[in-house]
């Protein structure tokens, strides 16, 4: 009766708990609108560099947009060619849902709409330099310089407004923004109604595109980048023209695939040798199916609660939950070995009873490293956190819960335990004190031989290498486009004027280290502040003593100087402003790149210098400049990596003194010094492992060191509670059940250290390092003891 | 011989002078084919600059074109020079301050530039590829050509050229340029006193240069 009732209770709080984790996920679901999502974006797992929101904001949204944006060059040597393959592009990708834009043609360039702007706020839009020239004098020569410009063959803009502007001082300006413009942006032109570039005897036409949620949405053949590929491969094998491709969406794809590929074999062969094992060992279907169930509920009620609470789940949280396969199986494991070779416990209840200790510590152990890390300022480690630790409570539930309702088979015989201890007599009668020691030592002496490597390092570029085809596809884009920045400021203001305003002294201190006048792209170049708009202005003022002379040269008879002054005091009524949004579609397209508009309370654009020096001198541009940040995308993110992963290690520590304060209420001094060195030995040899093979230790394999301790330690303790054991087949036992936890766990983070997408190899490199110093050193401590 | 027998020995000869020998047919390649022979064009042209509100602006000067450059000198109503060469535009204003931009970048104006080139240089293959050519022969010694450009990125702002000109003993000269602006103005050239020196003086050596 009283196993019975245990029996219900251990079920109540399996029911309560899954059930719980459901009605969470349908709340969490109908508040949230259904907006649950997989984020495949690579970048979007990496930490943000700013800790205001709104300017955490800013940043994600230009990232955003960056990192949708997919460049297509079609290339031939026919010019001709290469202009029929971009159209052939262009009308396959415009219109579909998958693409935001897909530009091609030049001639939506309304010359007509330029001519109007320029000419309507012809008095607002001079440059420094020339207002510089006219207060200094200068006012007759441009004014002579203007009539030269009427006269000369080479007039940009027409003459009807000549009456009106006498100074050309539309043509004027529109000839400065096009010099501004033809060092922004990319080395491509102009060339009949496309964007054209001519390299080592090709053509190369460009497409530019801006993809979609759907169309960015990686791990998934039907987005905008197989579209691209489709219809490249097509125009290929018709015409011979080939497509140049260039864009982080290309690589994020590439990966995302392989991953999403890798994932799924590496589940299926962990599964399989899971499975293989477990019918060699228990040759009976029960224990797997059980497992397997287990493993499910697992792995749902981990997906479930970490989809509940965070809404938008990282792809990365979820390859590590292929990593819970392994830690889950643990529990089960234990169960089937004592209920299969265990004749001593008559019952599940009984089988519960004996294992609950270790197991209980074992969870609690695994737990409160896990939870460490849900404190962790970043959303990624949060949710591996959450979804472990829930992962974890379920397997252990269903173990203690489900299990014990389970008949116990008729023929209770666990096969290989003989095998086992064969394979493994060797290493008992290894004097375990001295192993260990000759652990730590080899360790030391790795870590010394190998010291130059050894050192947290995070670098963005070693956890994505570009290869093959792409590598060669973004070299040869970036030979022909020449354009791919890096690093920008983020400007920010209470209103759009103090935004320009900060941009148009930013844009001055940099021209002070642009060596080349490669020049900046900003808001502020197309619009500029109201302040400099009055400068404008009053350099304009200073044409106006000459404005008769003017028109008599050019032969205008009548009042035209008076109403050219009169519509210039009538003009200072309007300014040019952001918000008046009165700009030509080009000037549109190119202000939507720079100019992130109000976010929160705050403006923000982007400047971008169009020249490259060391990211110090430009963060020296800024020194107590409010409001300006500079971004270097890579050198931000290894930054903030770095501090993450120190943050975590602190946060780790942490953890290891509580762990050691919970283990005393359990054991005692001895025993758990004994416990809480495994997590030592295992950074060591982890450590040494990575200094030798020059592995860098980083963010990834950090966080995988800190799954070990949570796995590492449940040996020890099982190893712990077995020495409590006086029963001879439960001794026999339980280390085998130990192995095959080992086993099972090694197969799954094992496959993991093979995948060639970076973050998942480092964490699954680390945790095999880990987890064999972690069941080696459990091993050891109990090797060579007398009995 | 008797004298029928010579003057018939004398009009088979020139029959068969003119059947082997015949006299040019007037086209664009004969124009063209013309054209190249000269290296160096010097002139002086008269410009009318007509907007499309018909207020027209008269300038004139003198010119230099050779297959490195082209010079064009305004005398009046405002002094100033523009020269191309070397994918340089140097102006020059009346003070004589000179300055040079770098044309590599601009698609547009190198394609100008290579159009104008190909013309006065008769490189009718060039000119093909680039207008649509309409010819026609007023009389023996006058013709006149119109040239519509393929290009969009020319004809965005030209929506024809028409020229006129002279074949007279052999020898071409374009005297007239009109050019139809797509807004509806119009640039006019007449051309004077056109020679096809050896070389170039010094001084107009002097203005291909850069500073």
């Amino acid at each position: 009766m009283n196993s019975k009732k245990t029996n219900g209770k251990f079920l109540l709080s399996w029911l309560i708990f899954h059930i719980g984790v459901i009605v969470l996920l349908v709340i969490s679901y109908s508040y949230e609108n259904g907006k649950f999502s997989l984020d495949s974006d690579l970048f979007n797992m990496m930490p943000k560099p700013f800790e205001e929101e709104s300017l955490k904001k800013a940043n994600e949204t230009l990232m955003q947009k960056l990192s949708k944006v997919a460049i297509v060059l079609s290339a031939d040597k026919d010019f001709e060619k290469a202009k029929a393959g971009a159209e052939r592009i262009y009308e396959k990708l415009n219109g579909s849902p998958c693409f935001v834009s897909v530009m091609l043609k030049t001639d939506t360039v309304d010359i007509k709409e330029i001519a109007d702007f320029f000419y309507k706020y012809r008095f607002d839009l001079l440059d420094d330099e020339t207002i510089k020239a006219i207060e200094n004098g200068g006012a007759e020569d441009f004014a002579q310089e203007a009539v030269s410009r009427i006269y000369s063959p080479f007039t940009m803009l027409p003459l009807d407004n000549i009456n009106s502007d006498p100074f050309m001082l539309a043509e004027h300006n529109l000839q400065k923004y096009l010099e501004v413009l033809e060092h922004s942006g990319t080395a491509l032109r102009p060339k009949d109604g496309v964007l054209a570039a001519e390299k080592n005897g090709l053509w190369y036409v460009m497409i530019k595109t801006e993809l979609s949620p759907k169309g960015a949405a990686l791990a998934s053949m039907d987005n905008g980048i197989t579209e691209i590929y489709d219809i490249c491969g097509k125009i290929k094998a018709e015409t011979g023209t080939r497509c140049v491709v260039s864009g982080g969406t290309f690589h994020s794809h590439k990966s995302s695939n392989s991953a999403s590929e890798e994932i799924k074999i590496i589940s299926i062969i962990s599964m399989i040798i899971v499975i293989l094992m477990l019918t060699l060992v228990f040759r009976s279907a029960t224990p797997i199916i059980l497992s397997l169930i287990s493993i499910f509920f697992s792995l749902f009620s981990a997906a479930a609660l970490t989809f509940a609470v965070f809404g938008k789940v990282h792809l990365v949280t979820l390859v590590f939950g292929t990593s819970l396969i392994g830690s889950s199986i643990d529990y089960s494991l234990h169960y089937f070995v004592h209920a299969s070779g265990n004749t001593n416990l008559k019952s599940g209840g009984e089988i519960r009873s004996k294992l609950l200790p270790g197991l209980t510590m074992a969870i609690i152990s695994s737990s409160v490293c896990f939870l460490a890390l849900i404190f962790a300022p970043f959303n990624l480690l949060k949710q591996m956190s959450l979804f472990s630790v829930t992962g974890l409570v379920s397997s252990f539930l269903t173990t203690t819960a489900i299990f014990p309702y389970v008949p116990l088979p008729k023929n209770r015989v666990v096969r290989g335990v003989g095998l086992f201890e064969k394979g493994f007599a060797l290493a008992k009668k290894i004097n375990g004190k001295a192993a260990i020691c000759a652990m730590v030592v080899l360790s030391l002496i790795l870590l010394f031989a190998f010291r130059e490597n050894f050192g947290i390092e995070n670098d963005l570029k070693k956890l994505y290498k570009e290869e093959g085809e792409l590598l060669e596809n973004e070299k040869e884009a970036y030979s022909v486009i020449s354009y791919a920045p890096v690093s920008w400021y983020i400007v920010s203001g209470s209103d759009e004027n103090e935004v320009l305003r900060k941009e148009e002294d930013l844009r001055e201190k940099l021209k002070t280290i642009d060596k080349n006048s490669d020049g900046v792209m900003s808001t502020s170049v197309f619009i500029p502040s109201v302040e400099k708009q009055k400068k404008s202005r009053a350099a304009v003022e200073k044409l106006l003593p000459f404005t008769e002379n003017q028109f008599e040269t050019l032969e205008f008879d009548g009042n035209e100087a008076e109403n050219f002054k009169n519509t210039f005091r009538e003009a200072e009524k309007t300014l040019l402003s952001v918000a008046s949004d009165d700009f030509p579609a080009s000037i549109k397209e190119a202000l939507s790149s720079y100019r992130l508009g109000k976010i929160k309370d705050k403006y923000y654009s982007i400047v971008i210098p169009n020249f490259m020096t060391e990211t110090k001198v430009f963060r020296s541009l800024i020194e107590g400049n409010e409001g300006i940040y500079f971004v270097h995308k890579v050198e931000d993110i290894n930054s903030d990596l770095d501090k993450v992963t120190t943050i975590v290690l602190e946060f780790f520590l942490a953890a290891y003194i509580l762990m050691f304060i919970v283990l005393r209420f359990f054991y005692n001094t001895r025993q758990s010094l004994k416990i809480i060195s495994i997590p030592f030995i295992v950074i060591l040899a982890t450590s040494a492992v990575f200094a030798a093979t020059n592995t860098r230790p980083e963010f990834f394999s950090v966080t995988g060191i800190i799954l070990v301790f949570g796995l590492g330690l449940d040996y020890i303790i099982y190893t712990q509670e077995n020495e409590k054991t006086k029963d001879p087949v439960e001794k026999r036992l339980e280390p085998f059940a130990i192995f095959l936890s080992f086993f099972t766990t090694i197969v799954s983070f094992g496959a993991l250290a093979l995948s060639s997408f970076q973050p998942v190899h480092l964490i699954g490199f680390s945790i095999f390092t880990g987890l064999c110093a972690a069941y080696l050193a459990a091993l050891f401590y109990t090797s060579g003891d007398k009995k | 011989m008797n004298k029928h027998s010579k003057i018939l020995i004398f009009l088979i000869a020139i029959f068969i002078v003119f059947t082997l020998f015949p006299a040019e047919e007037l086209n664009f390649d004969t124009i063209c084919s013309n054209l190249a022979k000269f290296k160096i064009t010097t002139g002086e042209f008269t410009q009318i600059k007509t907007t499309a509100l018909k207020k027209s602006l008269k300038s004139s000067g003198t010119f230099i074109l050779t297959r490195d450059g082209v010079v064009w000198k305004t005398l009046k109503p405002v002094a100033s020079t523009a020269a191309i060469f070397d994918a340089y535009l140097v102006t020059t204003d009346a003070k004589g301050k000179k300055t040079a931009k770098s044309m590599l970048n601009n698609d547009t104006f190198l394609k100008v530039n290579d159009i104008v080139s190909s013309l006065f240089a008769g490189n009718s293959s060039e000119i093909n590829k680039n207008f649509k050519v309409s010819f026609k022969a007023n009389g023996a010694e006058k013709w006149e050509a119109v040239l519509v450009p393929k290009d969009k990125t020319i004809s965005y702002a030209v929506s024809s050229v028409k020229l006129k000109g002279t074949f007279v003993k052999g020898s071409v000269a374009i005297f007239m340029a009109e050019i139809y602006l797509a807004d509806g103005g119009s640039m006019s050239y007449i051309f004077e006193h056109q020679k096809h020196p050896e070389k170039l003086t010094q001084e107009e050596l002097n203005e291909f240069k850069k500073d």
